[in-house]
């Protein structure tokens, strides 16, 4: 029994233990320690088992992976150790006072009797732990690892045994084909599982005969998950049912078993604990503070061979967090806002394909109740963000294309008018203009003006067969080159180049490609691979064009981070410009396919609007 | 070696001569082994909230303590009495809002001492600014068997105190004041002062100490710790 209200006060203050009664707490504290760590002491070692929830009392602990990166730091209040402590496995942070820090322990014992008084307290956990498997806090449905699905993963062969198999004839499978669980079916279907725990546990402990059917020591009904289901729900649905095997199911037939360590690889490491760190910092100083850990970040992406969509939509995951904790701190300084608004990014932070460093593009979207009056405030609240963000190394708009700017600062009736005009009258800035707001995407704010904005853009865009072949023509503006020569860029002009601009002559083309066929088709998508595969769905462009621009974007958008990363490693500022030497033979070889596609897409878009 | 065995006689001859139990008890349990590690003991953090600084005149009103053992402070072990005759009636208002629970009623300051007593066998005692605290022990053991307190103290004023001496630092006023000295250790301010929170605060405080001075991993033998009386 804990009867200190210093220390009751102490976790009743701090999320998840606020979510409990004073009186479950005092019974639920059973076993806790306070132990004092000094700077530099360590509290969990990576690989170690642990058996404890750990709560920082006062000062910080740091958690490392175990190339030593700063994962996350953590201040009073704050719990660690709880993946290691629901999963079972052994610990993959390494925990470090960062400052002279008194932490609390609470026993496994308690812990799961606290998690079993209080559901809200459960979910917490249960759910910082899935949380930690979504690459977006907010847009849970779009995040990269909600959108794995099971039936992508590789996960372990089904083994299986008829219903009428003895104990010993299971055991005997299962070693033959050294797996640590079988399914049991009975006409195909599955009627229970078996692992090597129930064999310890079930047959062996209490000493029963192997003869015994395995139907009397298998878990009957086992808990199954549909091909179709994603990680983060496998993972709840393990962590809920508190089991390690999960077997996946397909039309009623088993596809494979997935156990928890195949779940955890998946997971990697995440963008998720930055994202948190941000969202937690009080100043813009520390957010930009923070946002240094960036490169790292994507250096940690490139060496895991991860695509450059993904790394595009975790950069920007980060950058949407940052501008929206600087949203929210303008709005703890200035108020509530007189109006309803809409924080749009633009560009490639729209459309998720933000690398290294980018500069800012965004806009505000305002209700059409806005008066001139209200100007002062959302003047403010852009600036701060704007400063905010240049602050973080995503430097002012050279076009000034930022909510700063008071032509970009608009209620939405204006914004109609702007889409109105730039599509009515074509001219050159109006194509740049619509190349740059056609990829805006709401960041913060209130999601109907922008969807009511899109609508209204959708409508306007998809019939007006002018605009969409001065676009097309427009986009005619950048191409790939031919290939390369030695170490030039070849030229269809014969010129030789010493380096290749990676993003105007490879990624912008791809980029106005997509947006051209998803508004051809009458659809306001963002994201340029969502933009040819519904461009595909539409009918707009062939499957296997829609495919063969897919990879040439991640192929050239790839070798464009790489490079980017080499020269941040370096000690130079990342840029778009790759010299022919940093790239492999293969690498060359692949380019030169990948601008092929581009030349042979740009140019069937010309012949589509007679422009060739 | 002869001061191990001077103490154990001195020991037994006081319990001899001691009819009261709690304290034969204590006087007879084994009590810790000086050159082990300091983890391979368990302590009593302690402290008193009375009604004034001299132990003659003033009384304990009541007393908190916290276990530490491994190394670690375990928490639901901790205890908290309130004596009775001590306990001016205009005072036990700040006693309230302590405890979760009103336990506060009060029981004899023999009954506490028993208690505290009992917590005591083969244990360390620590406390900050130990000599007033002790004073104030023994004098309440007199009362009840006629013999002072006999058990290995810490203090964790006097460890940091010689820490400053050591760096031939200046002691200005109010240095090594429980709170003064948790603030250099980068702990936080407590909040209610009661017997108890200042008990919890000075074993926080021992290890925060301890953990500074041991370097390299090596742990401190307890006797490196221990209060010279």
């Amino acid at each position: 029994m804990i009867e200190l209200s210093e220390i009751l006060d102490f976790f009743l203050s701090h999320p998840p233990f606020d979510q409990l009664e004073r009186e479950q707490l005092k019974d639920g504290l059973r076993g806790l320690q306070a132990e004092y760590f000094p700077k530099g002491g360590e509290i969990l070692k990576i690989g170690q088992e642990n058996h404890l929830l750990h709560v920082v009392r006062s000062g910080a602990i740091e958690l490392h992976n175990s190339d030593d990166d700063l994962v996350a730091q953590l201040g009073e209040g704050e719990c660690f150790g709880y993946i290691s402590l629901l999963s079972g496995r052994p610990v993959r942070y390494r925990a470090v006072a960062s400052e002279d820090a008194l932490v609390y322990h609470l026993p496994a014992d308690s812990f799961r009797h606290l998690r079993s008084t209080a559901a809200s307290f459960d979910h917490y956990f249960t759910e910082a732990f899935a949380e930690r498997l979504n690459m977006a806090i907010r847009d849970k449905g779009r995040s990269e690892l909600a959108a794995t699905r099971l039936g992508d993963l590789s996960g372990r062969a089904v083994v299986q045994v008829e219903s009428s198999a003895s104990v010993a004839e299971a055991a005997a499978v299962m070693t033959e084909k050294s797996v640590s669980s079988l399914l049991v079916s009975r006409d195909t279907r599955v009627v229970g599982i078996l692992t090597d725990k129930d064999l310890r546990r079930r047959v062996v402990a209490p000493r029963l005969s192997y003869d015994t059917p395995v139907t009397e020591v298998m878990t009957a009904n086992p808990t199954v998950a549909d091909h179709d289901s994603n990680v983060a729900e496998a993972l709840l649905i393990m962590m809920q049912m508190n089991i390690h095997h999960l077997p996946v199911i397909r039309d009623d037939l088993p596809v494979g078993i997935l156990t928890l360590a195949d779940l955890l690889r998946v997971e990697a490491e995440h963008p998720i604990y930055m994202v948190g760190d941000i969202l937690k910092q009080s100043n813009a100083e520390n957010i930009a503070r923070v946002s240094k850990r960036l490169p790292e970040l994507i250096q940690r992406m490139i060496s895991a061979d991860a695509t450059s969509d993904q790394i595009g939509k975790v950069v920007t995951t980060v950058t949407d967090a940052i501008t929206r904790r600087l949203i929210q701190l303008a709005i703890q300084r200035l108020g509530p806002p007189p109006v309803k608004f809409a924080w749009l990014a633009l560009g490639s932070q729209g459309r998720q394909e933000q690398s290294a460093k980018s500069d800012q593009d965004n806009a505000l979207l305002l209700e059409d109740s806005f008066l001139p009056e209200h100007d002062k405030y959302f003047e403010e609240l852009a600036r701060y963000v704007n400063d905010g963000l240049d602050a973080c190394g995503y430097v002012y708009c050279p076009g000034d294309v930022m909510a700063s700017n008071t032509r970009w600062r608009q209620p939405l009736k204006v914004w109609k008018s702007y889409f109105g005009r730039w599509i009515a009258e074509p001219e050159p800035k109006a194509l740049m203009y619509a190349n740059i707001f056609f990829d805006l995407r709401l960041v913060e704010g209130h999601g109907l003006l922008v969807t009511e904005l899109k609508d209204h853009i959708a409508q306007l865009a998809r019939k007006n067969h002018f605009f969409l072949a001065m676009m097309a023509k427009n986009a005619m503006a950048f191409q790939p080159p031919l290939g390369f020569f030695r170490q030039f860029v070849l030229d269809k002009s014969g010129e030789h180049g010493d380096s290749l601009d990676m993003k105007h002559r490879g990624v912008i083309p791809i980029v106005e490609l997509a947006r051209i066929y998803s508004l051809a088709g009458g659809e306001v998508r963002v994201n340029s691979r969502r933009r040819l595969k519904s461009a595909v769905k539409t009918g707009q462009i062939t499957d296997g064009t829609g495919r063969s621009l897919e990879d040439a974007l991640e192929l050239i958008d790839f070798i464009r981070m790489s490079h980017q990363w080499e020269e941040m490693k370096n000690g130079l500022p990342p840029s778009n410009f790759v010299p022919p030497k940093f790239l492999s033979p293969l690498q060359r070889q692949h380019l030169k396919a990948a601008f092929n596609v581009v030349r042979t897409a740009q140019a069937a878009l010309l012949n589509r609007f007679g422009l060739s | 070696m002869f001061k191990t065995l001077r103490r154990k006689w001195l020991r037994e001859r006081m319990s001899r001569q001691c009819n009261w139990e709690p304290m034969r008890e204590l006087l007879l349990s084994t009590p810790p082994d000086t050159r082990l590690s300091w983890k391979d003991t368990e302590l009593l953090a302690l402290d008193l909230e009375t009604t004034g600084l001299d132990s003659r005149q003033h009384n304990i009103v009541s007393m908190g303590w916290v276990i530490i053992r491994d190394g670690v402070i375990q928490m639901d072990e901790a205890g908290h009495l309130v004596i009775q005759s001590g306990l001016p009636m205009n005072q036990s208002a700040t006693i309230h809002g302590i405890f979760d629970s009103e336990i506060a009623q009060g029981i004899s300051l023999e009954a506490a001492l028993e208690e505290l007593l009992g917590k005591l066998r083969g244990r360390v005692l620590v406390l900050h600014h130990a000599p007033l605290d002790i004073a104030f022990l023994n004098e309440a053991c007199k009362q009840a068997c006629g013999q002072k307190l006999l058990v290995p103290t810490i203090d964790t004023m006097a460890l940091e105190k010689s820490r400053l001496d050591r760096r031939d630092q200046p002691i200005k006023p109010g240095m090594l004041r429980l709170g003064a000295v948790r603030e250099r250790y980068g702990l936080g301010q407590v909040r209610a002062h009661n017997a108890l929170t200042d008990a919890l605060a000075t074993a926080e405080l021992l290890l925060a100490i301890i953990a500074h001075s041991e370097s390299g991993g090596a742990s401190l033998p307890l006797k490196r710790l221990l209060a010279r009386h």
